[in-house]
C-alpha cells in the first residue's frame, strides 16, 4: 500500500546538496540518468523505472506486469535467484508496479554496488519466462492479490483509483486477480517484457553514497535496455470518471467497514500542486484531531483509523480520505471534510493557521524522503511524470509561498466534489 | 560513508547561550552531533539512563508514564508533544529496561529550537496533573495494543523467564491495574531523579550544521550518565512459560549472550542474529518454509550492558517440527560455516547492518542505544564501513563465530509458548 500511496518530500536548507548533480538530456535510445548522491549516506541506490506499467497489460491478463517483474527478480544468475544472488553479494532488489510504471530499486554496501548492478544487467538481459518460473511468478502474485483484498484501504484505494483512471487499464488492480492471473502464459510474460522493458521513456536515478561504481552499474543497466519504444498504452473505450458524488459499495472479508473519499488533485509539477499539498495536510489533521491517544504512536497507514494521502504516482493525481470504521464512525471523517472545506471557502486562514498547516505539510513530505529509496523514487517520479528533474528542490520553497487565497480557491476547485468507496465486512464475517 | 562529527566545544559561541544558562548550566553528560547532507530532517533524541520500573520497588510502566507526562504537560510553555506536531515533526517516546527514549523527528531547521525546548523540558520537569492524564490515557491504549502484538507478549514471556531479578524481568507498558498503581507523586520523584541533565546523553542527526543545536544543548558533553546501568540476574536455570495468544500461535527463545563490553563476541552474535533470523532470507526462515508455511521467524541479538540477549520469535505456528527446524538451525552454526557460505553470509549482514542505518531516526537510535549502554565508539553508524563495529565484523573467521555460537547457545534458554485463545474468550476492544 504504501508504494501505491507514497507522498512526496525533500527539503529546504539541504536543498543545494540535493540538487541533482547531474541530469544528463538523454539522448535518443539510452534512458535518462539521474543522479542525487550524499556524501553522509550509507549504501548506494539505484531506482530504474520502465515503461512497463499496468496501463501495458491487456485487460484480460491483469497482473501480467507484476507476474513480469517477480519473474525477473527470480530470474537465475549464476546458479541461484536474482534476488538471492544479490543479498550474497551484500545488496538488495525490490520492485513496485504502478499504474504508469514499473520501477526496481538496487541497493547495496557501497563498494558492492557495481557487483549487485551487474547481477541485475545480466538478468535483465537474459530473463527466465519459462513455464515454470512464469508457474511460480503467478504463484507470488496471486498470494498478494489475496493478501490485498483483505485490506480494507487497499480496496478502497483501489476502488476508486479503477475510476479516476478509467480512461486507460492503470486502474487496474496491482496484483491482478485469480482469474486473469490464472490467463497469463509464458508468452504473454516474455511479450511483456520485449515490448516495455525499453529505453525510450526509462529512468535511472542514481541515489546515496557516491561511489565510482555507481556509474558503472548505471552504463551497465542502461546497456542492456533496447532502444525502441514502448508498446502502446492499452485504451479502455471508458471516459475518465470525475468525482461527482458517486458512491462504491463491495464487500470483503475486512473485520470493519472502510470509508475511502476520492478527490481529483493537481500532477506534480501544476501550480495547485503545493496549494493542494498544504490542504491535504490540513484535512488529515483535522479528520485526525478527534482522535484519542496515544501520545506518541506512530501508526501505519492501515494502521491509522483515519488519514488523507495525496496519490501523485499517478497522472492525473488524486487525494483520498479514508476512515476504518474499526476506529469509530466512519461518517465522522466525512463531515469534517466538509467542515474544513465549508470553513476555507468561507473564510481564509489566519497567517497563524497557514503557518502551521505548512509546516506540518513540509514536515509530512520530508517524512516520505527519509530512505534512499524513497528519495531516488520521488525524483524519478516527478522527471517522469514532466514536472522535472529538480522538482524536489522546488517543491518546498513553493509551500512556503502558498497564500491563503490560493488555498481558498484549491478548495473550491478540488474538494467539493468526491467518489466515496465503502467496503463492508462479508456477511458472517467474525 | 563519510561521517562528520562535531565534537569541538565552542567556547566563544556557549558565551552567548542564554537559555543554556537558563537550564541552571546544566548540559547533558554526551553529546553527540552528527552533520550530513541527506534530506533535511533531523532526529534530536535524549535519551536517560533508568530502569523502566523505577529505582525502588518495581513499578511496572513508571518510566514511560513519567516521561510522556513531561511531553504532555504545559510545563516551561506549550507541551513538547505540542511543539515538535507544531512544527511539522513526531514525536515518539520509548522506555527500555535500563533507558528512556526521547524522539523528535522535525525538520531540520527547528532542530536547534526542538533540542533547546526538550531539555529544557525534562532536566528541569514541570509535570502538570492534565499532562499526567494524558499521558495516562496514552499509555493505557499503548498497552493494550502491545498486549494484543503477538512479539511484544512473547518477549514479556521471555524475558520474565530469562532473568531473575531486575529490570529486564518487566514489560515496559503496564496492565491496566499496573497503570493505576501509578500516582502522580511517584512520578514525579522519577522525573527529577532520572531526567537529571548529567544522567542524559543527546544526539542530533540529520542536521547540516552542529554548531546551533551544540549551542542548545549548553555545549559538548564526553562523560557518562550519572546512573549506573541498571543490573538484572539471569535466571541459573530459565523455565518454560505457556501463555494465551489473542493472534495465532507462537513461540520463541532467549539466550543470554555476552555483554556489550566484549563486543568481538557481540558483534559474533549480531553476525549470527543475521545469518540465521533474517525473516526472508535467514536460515531459519528457509528452513520453516518446507515444515510450517505459515510461520514467520524473527530476531535479533540485543546488545546490552549484561547480558545481551539473542532472541528467537516465531508466530504462526508453535508445532514440534517448527522447533525442531529452529533448534537444528541453532546447532548447525556452532560448527564453522565453509568459506564460501561465510563470505557471502558476512557481505549479506554487513549490507544489513548499513541499510538500518539510512534515515536521521536510525542513525540517533544507533548512536544513542550504544551510548546509553556504555560504548558509544562501539556504534555501528560510528564511523561506518572505518569504525569500530563493521571493522571487527571484517575480523571475524567461521572458527570464531563458531565458538561464540557454542559458548552462548548450548545453554538452556528460556522458552515461551503462546496459545491461540477460543474466540469467545478472546478480550473485545483490545486495539483502537
Amino acid at each position: 500500500m504504501r508504494t501505491l500511496l507514497r507522498v512526496l518530500a525533500v527539503g529546504f536548507a539541504g536543498l543545494a546538496a540535493m540538487l541533482p548533480a547531474f541530469a544528463a538530456a538523454a539522448p535518443a535510445g539510452v534512458p535518462r540518468v539521474i543522479e542525487v548522491v550524499s556524501t553522509s549516506a550509507p549504501v548506494t541506490g539505484m531506482q530504474l523505472f520502465v515503461p512497463a506499467g499496468l496501463d501495458r497489460q491487456p485487460r484480460n491478463r491483469s497482473g501480467l506486469a507484476a507476474v513480469v517483474a517477480q519473474a525477473l527478480v527470480q530470474t537465475p544468475v549464476d546458479g541461484t535467484s536474482l534476488t538471492l544472488a544479490i543479498a550474497r553479494a551484500g545488496g538488495s532488489v525490490t520492485y513496485t508496479v504502478d499504474g504508469q510504471e514499473t520501477h526496481f530499486y538496487l541497493e547495496a554496501t557501497p563498494s558492492r554496488f557495481a557487483e549487485v548492478a551487474s547481477l541485475f544487467a545480466r538478468a535483465l538481459a537474459r530473463p527466465d519466462f519459462g513455464p515454470a518460473a512464469v508457474k511460480n511468478a503467478a504463484a507470488f502474485v496471486m498470494q498478494r492479490a489475496s493478501e490485498a483484498s483483505g485490506d480494507g484501504l487497499s480496496v478502497g484505494a483501489a476502488m476508486f483509483r479503477s475510476i479516476y483512471l478509467a480512461k486507460t487499464n492503470a486502474g487496474l488492480p496491482t496484483w491482478g486477480s485469480a482469474a486473469t492471473i490464472a490467463q497469463i502464459a509464458p508468452v504473454d510474460a516474455a511479450d511483456f517484457f520485449r515490448e516495455n522493458y525499453v529505453a525510450r521513456g526509462s529512468i535511472i536515478v542514481g541515489a546515496g553514497a557516491a561511489v565510482p561504481g555507481l556509474s558503472e552499474g548505471e552504463r551497465a543497466v542502461a546497456a542492456v535496455l533496447p532502444d525502441r519504444h514502448a508498446a502502446e498504452i492499452v485504451a479502455s473505450g471508458q471516459l475518465p470518471v470525475k468525482a461527482r458524488s458517486r458512491e462504491l459499495v463491495t464487500h470483503r472479508d475486512v473485520p470493519a467497514a472502510w470509508i475511502v473519499l476520492g478527490y481529483d488533485a493537481p500532477a506534480p509539477g501544476s501550480p495547485d500542486f503545493a496549494p493542494v499539498l498544504v490542504l491535504e495536510s490540513l484535512i488529515g489533521q483535522a479528520v485526525g484531531r478527534g482522535l484519542a491517544p496515544p501520545l506518541v504512536s506512530t501508526p501505519t497507514d492501515a494502521e491509522m483509523p483515519v488519514g488523507s494521502l495525496y496519490l501523485f504516482d499517478t497522472v492525473p493525481s488524486a487525494v483520498i480520505v479514508y476512515a476504518n470504521g474499526a476506529g469509530g464512525d466512519p461518517t465522522l471523517a466525512v463531515r469534517t471534510v466538509a467542515t474544513v472545506i465549508d470553513t476555507l471557502v468561507a473564510a481564509p486562514l489566519t497567517q497563524a493557521e497557514l503557518a502551521l498547516a505548512k509546516a506540518q505539510a513540509t514536515g509530512n513530505m520530508l517524512f516520505e524522503e527519509a530512505t534512499i529509496a524513497d528519495r531516488s523514487w520521488l525524483t524519478g517520479n516527478f522527471a517522469r511524470e514532466g514536472a522535472g528533474d529538480d522538482y524536489p528542490a522546488r517543491v518546498l520553497p513553493a509551500i512556503a509561498a502558498v497564500t491563503p487565497a490560493q488555498l481558498r480557491s484549491a478548495a473550491k476547485r478540488y474538494f467539493t466534489h468526491y467518489t466515496t468507496s465503502i467496503v463492508l465486512p462479508r456477511e458472517g464475517h467474525p | 560513508m563519510i561521517h562528520r562529527s562535531v565534537v569541538a566545544v565552542l567556547a566563544s559561541v556557549l558565551a552567548a547561550v542564554p537559555l543554556a544558562a537558563g537550564a541552571a548550566g546544566a548540559h547533558p553528560a554526551r553529546t553527540i552531533v552528527q552533520t550530513g547532507d541527506g534530506p533535511p530532517l533531523a532526529a534530536v533524541e535524549l535519551w536517560f539512563r533508568a530502569p523502566s520500573v523505577g529505582f525502588g520497588e518495581p513499578l511496572v510502566g513508571i518510566a514511560q508514564l513519567a516521561a510522556e507526562s513531561v511531553a504532555a504537560s504545559v510545563g516551561h510553555g506549550e507541551p513538547l508533544a505540542a511543539l515538535v506536531q507544531d512544527s511539522g515533526g513526531r514525536l515518539q517516546i520509548t522506555t527500555f529496561a535500563d533507558s528512556v527514549q526521547v524522539t523528535a523527528v522535525v525538520p531540520a531547521a527547528s532542530a536547534a529550537r526542538i533540542a533547546r525546548a526538550a531539555l529544557d523540558d525534562y532536566t528541569r520537569p514541570a509535570l502538570t496533573q492534565d499532562g499526567y492524564k494524558r499521558a495516562r490515557e496514552s499509555v493505557a491504549v499503548e498497552a493494550a495494543e502491545a498486549q494484543a502484538d503477538p512479539d511484544a507478549q512473547l518477549r514479556f514471556q521471555l524475558f520474565g523467564s530469562l532473568f531473575a531479578d531486575g529490570p529486564d524481568r518487566y514489560t515496559a507498558l503496564p496492565t491496566v491495574k499496573q497503570l493505576g498503581a501509578l500516582p502522580y507523586s511517584e512520578i514525579v520523584a522519577f522525573a527529577k531523579r532520572a531526567f537529571r541533565a548529567e544522567n542524559a546523553i543527546a544526539v542530533v542527526t540529520g542536521v547540516s550544521e552542529g554548531a546551533p543545536v551544540l549551542r542548545a544543548l549548553g555545549g559538548t558533553g564526553v562523560g557518562e550518565p550519572a546512573e549506573a546501568p541498571a543490573a538484572s540476574a539471569t535466571s541459573p536455570a530459565p523455565h518454560s512459560v505457556d501463555g494465551d495468544s489473542v493472534a495465532g500461535p507462537a513461540f520463541g527463545l532467549a539466550f543470554a549472550g555476552p555483554p556489550i563490553a566484549d563486543q568481538r563476541a557481540a558483534t559474533a552474535m549480531d553476525f549470527l542474529a543475521d545469518y540465521l533470523l533474517d525473516a526472508k532470507l535467514g536460515t531459519v526462515a528457509a528452513a520453516l518454509r518446507g515444515v510450517a508455511p505459515g510461520a514467520n521467524v524473527s530476531g535479533q541479538f540485543i546488545t546490552l550492558h549484561d547480558p545481551g540477549i539473542l532472541l528467537v520469535e516465531v508466530v504462526g505456528d508453535s508445532s514440534s517440527a517448527a522447533r525442531e527446524t529452529v533448534e537444528q538451525a541453532l546447532r548447525s552454526v556452532q560448527q564453522p560455516l565453509d568459506a564460501e557460505t561465510f563470505a557471502a553470509a558476512r557481505r549479506q549482514y554487513v549490507y544489513h547492518v548499513l541499510h538500518d542505518l539510512q534515515s536521521a531516526q536510525a542513525q540517533a537510535d544507533n548512536l544513542g542505544w550504544y551510548a546509553v549502554e556504555g560504548s558509544p565508539s562501539y556504534a555501528p553508524f560510528n564511523g561506518g564501513e572505518q569504525g569500530e563495529y563493521l571493522t571487527l565484523a571484517g575480523s571475524l573467521t567461521p572458527e570464531y563465530v563458531a565458538n561464540v555460537a557454542r559458548t552462548y547457545l548450548k545453554a538452556a534458554p528460556a522458552i515461551a509458548t503462546l496459545t491461540p485463545q477460543p474466540a469467545a474468550q478472546a478480550p473485545k476492544g483490545a486495539a483502537r
